[in-house]
């Protein structure tokens, strides 16, 4: 790359400078020299933190260093041998919350109000489905529900998930008791004992549960 | 050393003569560089400022495609990062290597080359984001043919600056010249290394996150410290503190600062060494902060009434502050115990703007206060604007920052109770939201300010002043 | 004088970013990569892969993250979010789609915690109609308007009806789903990461 031509346009050439060169270099004249740099040691405080944080790495690095191998999710196991333990999901929690698992798996559609979305998720509050029996609504929870569905007076026409697989009985039982039990409704208790059995009743069932099946089942 | 240009005066000074040279030789290239990158400043504020608002507002504006909120966010962040804040940068590379090597700056041509093929791929990849042709890699969403624009620009501009280093008249190099050339070899080598097409799954976001991180290691951060430990000393008129401060403060900062990339993805299914590395490198990074604090503080102490009546020094002191703040943030932030609760939150876009404004851009507003003057030969007409512009991005910035680190810590408090519903985080966080909003409508004033100042400054427009701004409140001080 | 020769400078200063490279990048490259693909995890399929191409379109990742953290470490488990994922959850993902920021919930598992086709395509129609006091944004261009009438009309035509409640659609008229709205959902609900882990033995 040869800027020798461009450089001399740029090379300053006092000759050519009709200004007084002061005024016209005002900004850079008026400066301080470029900066330099002192010679002052560094405080002995700063060794001393620089040497302690050292040290704290080494000792974080051996707690959650993970062998470094490439385990994921060591934490707590540190240096333990079955490292890989931390992979398996921990066994779930005894005492489970109705509302808990109503935030999680039906608020998305009944809303956490339990109003649902008007002509498309129907209500659970003052619904009849919920409410006239405890053995209806653990079946729709545990096989789910499909096609036209009347619920206090309006028909509604979609598809619930059956959650049979995905839920425990304490968690049926936990969330079924809430939702019996919220927004002005007022029942029965449902235990996981009662989930267990309808849950063996059905259990070839593997088809979502319609209206007219459900009718005919509690007449 | 004796000058081979012969200025009338400066027989007995030649580093007079040097600065006068390679001032002249910078100024057209750095000027473009500053006013491509200042018009970035604006369409990224602008950007940003939408996407705020559509956290406020989510149905407005919300039948065009462009404008939604996935894609207006990458577009702010790209604009900048690789608009505002690269050019910027490149800017006060040329500008400062010259100066520091007391020459001309060398192949120019390239860097007019470079200035265009920025642009160009910056303009090409904001474009093609907000038509939906990201890659979907956070910071690297440019398609492959904006990132090879950039790469090769950036080629070019470390070349023109290495090139200029080589010529150099002075034998020992200033600590503001290490970081400027560990930067622009850093800078490429990244940002090829990161665009390779070979990664997927959870490789990638190592990959992915080593360079988002990065990108403060090797081109603001370095641009910003380079600021500060030339123009504090500079306009004071004393040496910088300690040198071995200096030489302690740049290799523990080389060393630590690119090895914390990993600390985004805390929690997350990566090796758990490889987490783990990057969190003691975050905490590490204590020393070279604590160092360059002590550095800064030392030089500037007995001098901070000069605050008062250098806007350069006003904006790069409160930069060089924020850079403490922000990076002791950043270390207890990537705590395993903090981090449970701030990831993946607002609180960490807080830590990035107070990094990325309040500590670079600030940085940058002081040094082209400082560069401007000296390239078009015209001081900045309306000192009351640079005081305008000076209070509405601080009082903005730090609105901005308080509001998303309150709002984003409650947001991570409730995140983390299961008792609540996860809607409880969104809502919670709508006050602090809107507060966000309006410091960036307060930002943007204060930009609108500053765009006019420079426009001024370019056109050798507004009040012709022979001194420069609060030059009699200088004289006071002096007295 | 004091002042550092030029070439070692330039020598450690590409050590360091080569230290950094290696280790945060090249090593863990080196040991994820003997990493199999989990027994459970499926390939997607073409249509999800459309799917997931406008997830990455329309910026879905700097809101939702696709990623769930062990117990004890955050509550995603208690969440009902999913077992801690791994490396062997992401084999198939390129780009990855991590994310770093839950504006909006955890999506690693989102195809089992919310399998409803339709929810999912109110929902991008307009985030408000299922979840009130959401702030996501809304994609009313994936998605076409037609005159009202019977739902067999339309899904005669083999198109898709999506059942909007009223009050959130123009009046008079039905909101039909698009390719792109049924690939995003196609792909949403390929999220599903239930399977076990079996544990990784030496």
């Amino acid at each position: 790359m040869s800027d020798k031509k461009t450089d001399s346009r740029w090379r300053f050439r006092p000759e050519e400078e009709k200004h007084d060169i002061y005024s016209l270099h005002r900004q850079a004249l008026r400066e301080p020299p470029e900066p330099q740099e002192g010679l002052e040691p560094p405080p002995w405080w700063l060794w001393v933190i620089s040497v302690l944080l050292i040290f704290w790495a080494g000792f974080y690095l051996g707690r959650y260093g993970g062998v470094f191998g490439p385990y994921v999710h060591v934490l707590e196991e540190g240096r333990r041998t079955e490292r890989e333990t931390a992979l398996v999901p921990k066994e779930p929690e005894t005492t489970v919350s109705g509302a808990e698992v109503y935030a999680r798996v039906c608020a998305a559609c009944h809303q956490p109000n339990g109003q649902g979305v008007p002509g498309v998720f129907p209500p659970l509050a003052g619904s009849e489905w919920v409410l006239k029996d405890p053995e209806t609504p653990i079946l729709i929870v545990l096989h789910g529900l499909q096609g036209p569905i009347e619920v206090k007076g309006t028909v509604y026409n979609n598809v619930m998930p059956e959650w049979g697989s995905k839920l425990s009985n304490e968690e049926i039982a936990a969330v079924l008791t809430y939702v019996r039990n919220s927004w002005g409704n007022q029942t029965a208790e449902i235990t996981p004992d009662m989930v267990e059995k309808v849950r063996k009743e059905t259990q070839e069932r593997k088809t979502h549960w319609t209206q007219e099946e459900l009718l005919k089942l509690k007449k | 050393m004796k000058s081979d240009h012969s200025i009338p005066g400066t027989e007995e000074a030649p580093e007079l003569s040097y600065r006068i040279l390679s001032d002249t030789s910078s100024s057209a290239p750095v000027i473009v560089f500053f006013t491509s990158a200042v018009v970035w400043l604006l369409v990224g504020t602008v950007f940003g400022l939408i996407a705020s608002f559509k956290f406020n507002f989510p149905d407005w504006l919300g039948n065009i495609p462009a404008l939604t909120f996935g894609r207006v966010r990458p577009a702010h962040l790209n604009s900048v990062i690789y608009g505002w804040a690269s050019l910027g940068i490149a800017g006060l590379y040329v500008w400062l290597t010259a100066r520091l090597c007391q020459t001309e700056v060398h192949w120019r041509r390239l860097l007019y080359i470079s200035a265009i093929l920025w642009n160009a791929g910056v303009l090409y990849g904001v474009v093609s984001i907000l038509g939906g042709h990201s890659q979907g890699i956070e910071w690297l969403e440019f398609p492959k043919g904006a990132q090879t624009l950039i790469a090769m620009a950036s080629v070019l501009l470390s070349l023109s600056i290495l090139r200029t280093f080589y010529g150099r008249r002075v034998k020992h190099i200033y600590v503001s010249l290490w970081y400027i050339l560990a930067s622009v070899i850093w800078f490429p080598i990244l940002y090829v290394i990161a665009n390779l097409p070979f990664y997927s799954g959870v490789t990638q976001a190592a990959v992915n996150w080593w360079y988002a991180h990065n990108i403060l290691t090797v081109w603001v951060t370095p641009a910003g410290l380079a600021a500060a430990y030339y123009f504090i000393p500079k306009v004071i008129g004393r040496p910088i503190h300690s040198y071995y401060l200096s030489l302690l403060g740049f290799w523990s900062f080389a060393l630590f600062y690119n090895w914390n990339g990993i600390h985004h993805l805390i929690g997350g299914p990566l090796p758990t060494w490889l987490i783990s590395v990057s969190i003691v490198a975050s905490v590490l990074m204590f020393i070279p902060v604590i160092t360059v604090a002590i550095n800064h503080h030392l030089t500037m102490v007995g001098h901070f009434g000069k605050l008062r009546y250098s806007p350069t020094l006003r904006f790069v002191v409160f930069g060089a502050m924020c850079y403490t703040a922000v990076s002791f943030q950043g270390s207890i932030q990537a705590l395993r115990s903090f981090n449970e609760i701030t990831h993946f939150t607002h609180y960490t876009v807080g830590h990035a703007h107070l990094g990325l404004y309040a500590f670079f851009t600030m940085s940058i507003f002081g040094a082209i206060y400082y560069i401007m003057p000296r390239l078009t030969k015209w001081e900045w007409p309306y000192p009351v604007l640079i005081k305008f512009h000076f209070w509405l991005v601080a009082l903005g910035i730090t609105l901005y920052v308080i509001s998303m680190t309150v709002g984003g810590f409650i947001q991570g408090l409730y995140m983390n109770d299961p008792s609540r519903p996860f809607m409880d985080s969104v809502q919670v966080t709508k006050p602090y939201l809107m507060a966000r909003s309006i410091a960036g409508v307060v930002i943007l004033i204060g930009h609108l300010f500053f765009i006019y100042l420079f426009y001024l400054m370019i056109k050798r427009k507004g009040v012709k002043r022979l001194t420069p701004p609060w030059y009699e409140k200088a004289e006071e001080y002096a007295r | 004088m004091m002042f550092i020769r030029a070439y070692v400078f330039f020598l450690g200063v590409l050590a360091t970013l080569f230290l950094g490279w290696a280790a945060l990048t090249f090593i863990p490259g080196i040991q994820i990569k003997e990493v199999k693909p989990l027994p459970g995890l499926k390939p997607y399929t073409e249509q999800e892969l459309r799917g997931r191409a406008i997830y990455i379109r329309e910026g879905c990742v700097y809101c939702h993250s696709q990623q769930t953290r062990p117990d004890g470490f955050g509550v995603d488990q208690r969440r009902g979010w999913g077992r801690p994922s791994v490396p062997g959850d992401y084999v198939y993902d390129r780009p990855h789609l991590l994310g770093t920021m839950r504006t909006g919930p955890d999506l690693f598992n989102i195809g089992a915690r919310q399998p409803s086709e339709d929810w999912h395509l109110i929902h991008l129609y307009n985030p408000r109609a299922t979840s009130p006091g959401s702030i996501m944004p809304p994609y009313p261009w994936l998605f076409e308007e037609a005159e009202e009438a019977p739902e067999e009309f339309y899904r005669m035509q083999g198109k898709r009806v999506v059942p909007v409640p009223e009050q959130f659609r123009p009046e008079g008229k039905v909101v039909i789903a698009t390719q792109e709205a049924l690939d995003l959902v196609a792909y949403l609900l390929s999220l599903n990461h239930t399977y076990p882990v079996k544990a990784e033995k030496r």
